[in-house]
Order: C-alpha cells, then sequence, then structure tokens
C-alpha cells in the first residue's frame, strides 16, 4: 500500500516539472522579466483607472487625456532608448541609488534622523539617476513640455476634479474616497482613533493610572511598524499629546464626548515620518524646471492609452461598452494550467 | 454495544448512564429549579430597560371613547386601541393617553457638516450636531438608515441626552481655536416626526441660546404639527421624494392611493406651509434609476415647486446607493442626474444641485444672473467662497439663504 503511494507520489512529481516549465497553450512559460513588465504596466493602469472613477470625467475630458497621452508617448519616443516615463535606469545607477537608499532606510528604521552627509550623497545620486529622465538639454526640453502638455489638459477639469487628484495617492486598492465615489469629497472618518478613544474611556481610572502610557506606547509602537519610527523626542512629544488628549476625552460628560470624538480623533493621529521624509527628500531633489504633476505622472502616462480610448468609446456610446461581444469573448477558465478536467470538445 | 437513547449517551458523562425518561425527568427538575432564576434575571434586564425609558405624552392627538385615540402627527392618522402603537413605533396609546418614549434618548449624537443634510444655502462650511432618535413612519426602500429608522427607541443603544445636554455641548463647540464653527443643532438620520416632542424641546431650548435649528424630514407632517415644528426651525432640508402617489405608496409606504386620503398631497402641503411661514427651506429628491428618474414626472414636479414655493428654493438631485430592500438597483447613472438638473434649470428654479456625487458641476452654487461661480464645493467640502452679503461678487444679484 505504501509502495503504491510513493510510487504515485513520484509519478505526479515526474510530471509535474516538464509540466510547469511550459505554459498552458504548451509554450515556455514568461520568463520572470516579462512578468514583472506587466506587472508594472498593470499597476500603472489600475492606478489610473482608480483615480479616473472618482473624477467623473466628461467626453470632452477623456478626449484631452487621450490626446495628451499620445503626446507625451511622442515626446518619450524621441528621449534615448533606456530613458522616458516606464524605462528602467541602468543597472549601475540603479545599484547605486538602492545602495544610497538602503543606508536612509537603515537609520530610519533605527528611528533616527538621517545625517546630512548621507542625504547630499542622495542628493547626488538621485540628481544624476533619480527622475529616469534624459539628462542636460533633453530632460530640461522634456520637463518643459510635459509641464507644458499637463497645463493645457489641467486647465479643462474642474477646480474639484483638481483637488480630488491633489488628494490621491497612488494605490492598487483604492481608498474609501475612490472606491466609493459617493464619499469622495465627503467628511473624512477616523473610526479605529474614534474606537481607541472609546475604549480608553471605559477603562476605570486606577487601572488607566497604571497602564495608561503602556498602552499608548503599545499603539505608537503598532504606528511605528507601518508608518517608520519616530526620532526619540518626536517619540515622547507624540505620547504626550496622545496622552493629553485621551485625558480630555476621558474627562468628558458622555453627550460632549460623543459630540467631539471626532474632532478628537483627528488630532489622535501619530506624525506620519513616511510623509515627512518623503517631503524632505523631495525637497532635497535637484530640479531645474518645475516637475511634471500627478496630471501627468498618472493620467497622461503613455502606457494609459488604450485604457483612455476603450473608455472614450464607451462614453461615446452611450455607455455602452462597443468592444463587449459574447462570441468573441475568451471564456472563463478558473483552472489555466490546472489539473482539473476540461469539457469534452465539439466533434 | 448498544449506545441506547441518543441524549442520555450523549449525557452520559455528566449525569451518568440513564434512560430516556430519567433524562427527562431530570431536565424539567432543572428547569422547575432554575426557572425562578431565568425570570428575575429577565426582570431585572426589563426593568433596567424600562427604567431608561422615559414615557411622555404627545401633543396633537384626539381622545376617543373607550380610551381611544387618534393621532394627528402625520397625515395616516392611526386609530388606536389601548395599548396599541403609532406607525412610527415610538407613539403608544397607554391606558387612553397617547404617549412616546423617544425623550431624551437619542441613539446617533454627532458632528457634521451642514451640507450633509444636504443644505447648501445655510452658513456654508459650518457643522452642526446632528441627533436621531429610533422610529420613522414612512418605510421606504431605500433608507440609508434603516437600523435605526425601522425600529423603537427601546431596542437602539441610546444616550441619555437632555434639551440642555444638546444645546449646552453645541455651545461648548466654539471654544476659542475651534477649527470650524458649530453653532446649529440637526434632526436627521431618522424621521423627527417620529420623535417631533423631544425635537420641540431641544429646538424651543436652541432657540433661546441663540442655537440655529435645522431638520431633514420627509415632510409628511399634519399642518399643524408643520406650523408648530416653524416655530423653532431655522432651515428644512425637505425631501420631496418621488411625483404622485404611485411612487409614494410603492416605495416610500405611504397608504395605497384608492384608500388614502391624499398622502402626497399632504407632503405638498406641508411644504407650502413652510413657505408660508417664511421659514428657510432646501428640496431634496432622491433619483432612483427606473422608479422615478422619468424626465416628464421631474417636469411635472420642477413646474409645481416654481408655481407655489418660486424660483428661489434650491433643490438638490441625489445619487441613488443601492441600500436596505434596493439592493438590486444600480446607482443613478451620472447622466441621468445632469438631465434632471437640466431639466430643473429649464423649469425656472434657480439653484440646482446634486449630491451623492463628486466632482460634479452640481456641487456649486452658481449665480443665476450672470453665471459666476460664486461657492465651489467637492461633495461636503467648500473649496471657495466669494459670496458678498449674501450676494454674488460680480453682479450682486441676491442669493436666498441663511448665510451668517
Amino acid at each position: 500500500m505504501k509502495i503504491a503511494v510513493l510510487w504515485a507520489e513520484c509519478c505526479a512529481v515526474i510530471l509535474a516539472v516538464p509540466l510547469a516549465a511550459f505554459g498552458a497553450e504548451g509554450g515556455l512559460a514568461p520568463s520572470p522579466a516579462d512578468d514583472a513588465a506587466e506587472i508594472r504596466r498593470l499597476r500603472v493602469e489600475i492606478n489610473a483607472l482608480n483615480l479616473i472613477n472618482g473624477l467623473h470625467l466628461s467626453i470632452a475630458q477623456v478626449q484631452a487625456l487621450v490626446d495628451g497621452a499620445r503626446e507625451m508617448k511622442a515626446l518619450a519616443e524621441k528621449l534615448p532608448p533606456d530613458r522616458g516615463p516606464g524605462k528602467d535606469m541602468a543597472a549601475e545607477e540603479a545599484a547605486a541609488m538602492c545602495a544610497a537608499l538602503e543606508k536612509v532606510l537603515a537609520c530610519l528604521r533605527k528611528g533616527e534622523d538621517p545625517p546630512p552627509a548621507l542625504l547630499a550623497e542622495l542628493k547626488e545620486k538621485t540628481g544624476k539617476t533619480g527622475r529616469r529622465e534624459a539628462t542636460g538639454v533633453e530632460k530640461s526640453e522634456y520637463n518643459r513640455n510635459v509641464v507644458e502638455i499637463e497645463a493645457r489638459v489641467g486647465a479643462l477639469l474642474s477646480d474639484a476634479q483638481r483637488e480630488v487628484i491633489e488628494e490621491f495617492k497612488p494605490c492598487l486598492v483604492p481608498p474609501k474616497t475612490l472606491r466609493d465615489p459617493v464619499r469622495v469629497g465627503q467628511v473624512r472618518t477616523f473610526e479605529a482613533q474614534e474606537a481607541f478613544l472609546e475604549r480608553a474611556r471605559k477603562i476605570p481610572s486606577e487601572r488607566w493610572a497604571k497602564l495608561g502610557k503602556l498602552i499608548v506606547d503599545k499603539a505608537m509602537r503598532k504606528w511605528e511598524e507601518k508608518n517608520g519610527a519616530l526620532p526619540a523626542k518626536a517619540r515622547a512629544d507624540e505620547i504626550e499629546k496622545a496622552m493629553t488628549l485621551i485625558d480630555q476625552a476621558r474627562s468628558m460628560p458622555e453627550v460632549e464626548f460623543q459630540i467631539s470624538k471626532s474632532s478628537l480623533a483627528e488630532k489622535l493621529i501619530f506624525m506620519d515620518r513616511k510623509d515627512e521624509i518623503h517631503k524632505e527628500l523631495e525637497s532635497l531633489a535637484s530640479r531645474r524646471d518645475a516637475p511634471p504633476g500627478k496630471i501627468a505622472r498618472i493620467l497622461l502616462d503613455p502606457r494609459i492609452i488604450p485604457a483612455l480610448e476603450r473608455r472614450l468609446a464607451i462614453m461615446k456610446n452611450g455607455g455602452k461598452d462597443p468592444a463587449v461581444d459574447l462570441e468573441d469573448i475568451e471564456g472563463a477558465d478558473t483552472c489555466k494550467g490546472g489539473k482539473c478536467g476540461t469539457p469534452a470538445k465539439k466533434e | 454495544m448498544n449506545p441506547g437513547p441518543g441524549c442520555a449517551a450523549g449525557c452520559a458523562g455528566i449525569l451518568g448512564p440513564v434512560d430516556r425518561r430519567t433524562f427527562l425527568r431530570r431536565l424539567a427538575a432543572i428547569g422547575v429549579v432554575a426557572s425562578p432564576a431565568v425570570a428575575a434575571l429577565a426582570g431585572f434586564v426589563r426593568d433596567a430597560r424600562a427604567s431608561a425609558v422615559q414615557w411622555r405624552e404627545v401633543e396633537f392627538y384626539e381622545k376617543l371613547a373607550n380610551k381611544e385615540i387618534l393621532c394627528h402627527v402625520c397625515p395616516f392618522d392611526c386609530h388606536l386601541y389601548d395599548q396599541e402603537m403609532c406607525r412610527c413605533r415610538t407613539r403608544t396609546n397607554i391606558g387612553g393617553k397617547l404617549m412616546t418614549p423617544a425623550w431624551n434618548n437619542p441613539c446617533i449624537i454627532r458632528r457634521d457638516p451642514v451640507e450633509k443634510l444636504p443644505l447648501n444655502h445655510f452658513l456654508p462650511g459650518e457643522e452642526q450636531v446632528s441627533l436621531a432618535v429610533g422610529g420613522c413612519m414612512l418605510r421606504c426602500l431605500y433608507c440609508q438608515n434603516w437600523q435605526q429608522s425601522q425600529t423603537r427607541p427601546q431596542d437602539l443603544k441610546n444616550f441619555d441626552c437632555t434639551s440642555e445636554d444638546a444645546v449646552g455641548g453645541v455651545l461648548k463647540q466654539n471654544a476659542e481655536g475651534a477649527e470650524k464653527r458649530c453653532r446649529t443643532i440637526g434632526f436627521t438620520y431618522t424621521e423627527p416626526i417620529a420623535w417631533l416632542e423631544y425635537a420641540k424641546a431641544v429646538g424651543m431650548h436652541a432657540k433661546s441660546r441663540d442655537v440655529k435649528v435645522v431638520m431633514a424630514t420627509s415632510m409628511f407632517f399634519r399642518e399643524k404639527a408643520v406650523r408648530d415644528a416653524c416655530k423653532y426651525v431655522t432651515a428644512f432640508a425637505a425631501a420631496l421624494k418621488g411625483w404622485g402617489d404611485l411612487f409614494y405608496n410603492k416605495v416610500i409606504g405611504t397608504r395605497d392611493p384608492k384608500e388614502s386620503k391624499g398622502d402626497f398631497k399632504s407632503v405638498l402641503r406641508a411644504l407650502e406651509v413652510v413657505k408660508e411661514e417664511g421659514v428657510w427651506m432646501e428640496i431634496t429628491n432622491l433619483v432612483v434609476p427606473t422608479y422615478n428618474d422619468d424626465m416628464s414626472a421631474v417636469k411635472e414636479m420642477c413646474a409645481w415647486i416654481v408655481k407655489n414655493l418660486g424660483t428661489g428654493v434650491p433643490l438638490h438631485f441625489g445619487r441613488f446607493v443601492p441600500e436596505f430592500k434596493l439592493k438590486n438597483l444600480p446607482r443613478t447613472p451620472v447622466a441621468t442626474l445632469d438631465e434632471a438638473r437640466q431639466t430643473a434649470l429649464d423649469a425656472g428654479i434657480k439653484y440646482v444641485y446634486t449630491s451623492n456625487i463628486a466632482p460634479h458641476t452640481g456641487n456649486n452654487t452658481y449665480c443665476p444672473r450672470c453665471g459666476t461661480k460664486i461657492i465651489s464645493r467637492l461633495g461636503f467640502k467648500i473649496l471657495m467662497n466669494d459670496l458678498k452679503d449674501g450676494a454674488c461678487p460680480k453682479c450682486g444679484e441676491k442669493v436666498p439663504g441663511i448665510w451668517s
């Protein structure tokens, strides 16, 4: 019995290895480099569509985006082959940049500020390679043209749409405000902080006096795991600020607390170290021209031209997708390359 | 090998091996011993809940013979025998007196932007303290707050909040350094008509302390009750949920048009009364796909508004979001909202908005004379407010509303 099982397992392994090397269609499996490029393209498209879905663009606006993205594509094609949006930087440049970033990261992990010498080194590296754009005259002209296209397209957007773009953070899973367009522009909620305050209010005074600081410290540690460690002084200040807020919440009568809890919760957000550092680095990066904004980076990326064209066609067709024809689409196959049975082919 | 009767076998570890009869006898004995304790516990829970509920006599009702009652708060005019409850799940006939448990027990207390009601011509950018008590006499299929509205106040987790507490809470929000002004109490989330007595107490107290009061309501009032509410309400966010008795009957839950004494007409009459009383009002109409998105009905509704309420009353077309019993429908298409907005503008209504959708042109306030954008909004957020002394900064056209 045992020998039979062992034999079956061996057969499965022997068969599985060559099968895995070939794709479902029987060809070679895509290389990791192809996968990475495809993932990058998908990321760009998903990110852009997350934003576009929350903007309620008109036909004219989508048309302007398509035209703008095409112009960007033409501009990018004039650049040297390894530069421009979506192109990878040269291997040695990337390695140098990674080394500099690793050093900054090591400092940040310890909760320390990166020393000025290190930041200067990073500045030098980013100055050379940072924006994946051409250098010298090419870079300057490319940037100028991009900013010009962006300004032209941006002028067609309403101030509310520009506000949404400004607040947008690149994402694969959209935040509530964009996942549900109804919520765009609505009041921000701080549910986690409100719940924290509610729980803190329920702790008896004696217990709070003993454990309060420990509880806040633990919450701070969790925050730091996600958002980066804070320097010791800033950390102590943040804990002190949180303790004052919680004490204030604890001393309030129930009705007053219910009314004030959203504003208290809003203040209970700890300092976002990632954001701070990002702003610092942005200010350090050397640029001769105004950098391209989010409209250019997200909505005018040449890689989303097919998605924009498709959107435009749907809008022009009164909301119906002209490309959808059940005869044409590939049927759902939930076990592509898997071991489940396939339906019998029609003779 | 026979394991014996199933349950007895299962309980063998605790009670020892027993036959079915012994097991049932023991179970009955446990029940007899435990029942007083269970009864005491249930009584304690009931008493605890009952003690939290304060019953208050209702204002608008008529006593009939044999302890019967006719409620006159809303057009349903519920006829109640002793111990019977109105459709709103609050007012109850207790020994010939109409009493309500919706007193000092809101289930929602929170700060919200006034734009959420929606009110776009009322202290833009300020906040309000929203209050809600459980209960509602309507049965809207798309209710967004059905967890609170479609139940009795006693069945919810409530806060103890007297009118003094609520008004005091608002006044405390305006301490020095406060980021946003908050000088308004709003009755919203559920239907304030279901808890009109508490709303009145809070409203009257607020008025005496110079705190403004806004009410988001279906306007399903009897005339006398609306006139009374106008004494303390500063602004109404009045819902005209659709056009016609059939829509109100099928989707909102009013009576069959054949039997009703004009439920839909009562809503229209309540709107006229608010106009007569000179209280500020903005009308909201939730556009539900396939239910009330027929543009001929929208046109008829707009014509009625222009004729009876005037062209200066702001009208908000809300985007429907699948909720409660209408989860099967999609969100209102943006094109439908655009069409409804254009229909209202063509009918002559000067301020037409779209809500529940942002960014959208319909979020902004434009001058009806020169077309200048006066207030720019992103949903509830004010991006720019150029209003000067309640008028257009360019041509000086007065924009109606409560601006200070």
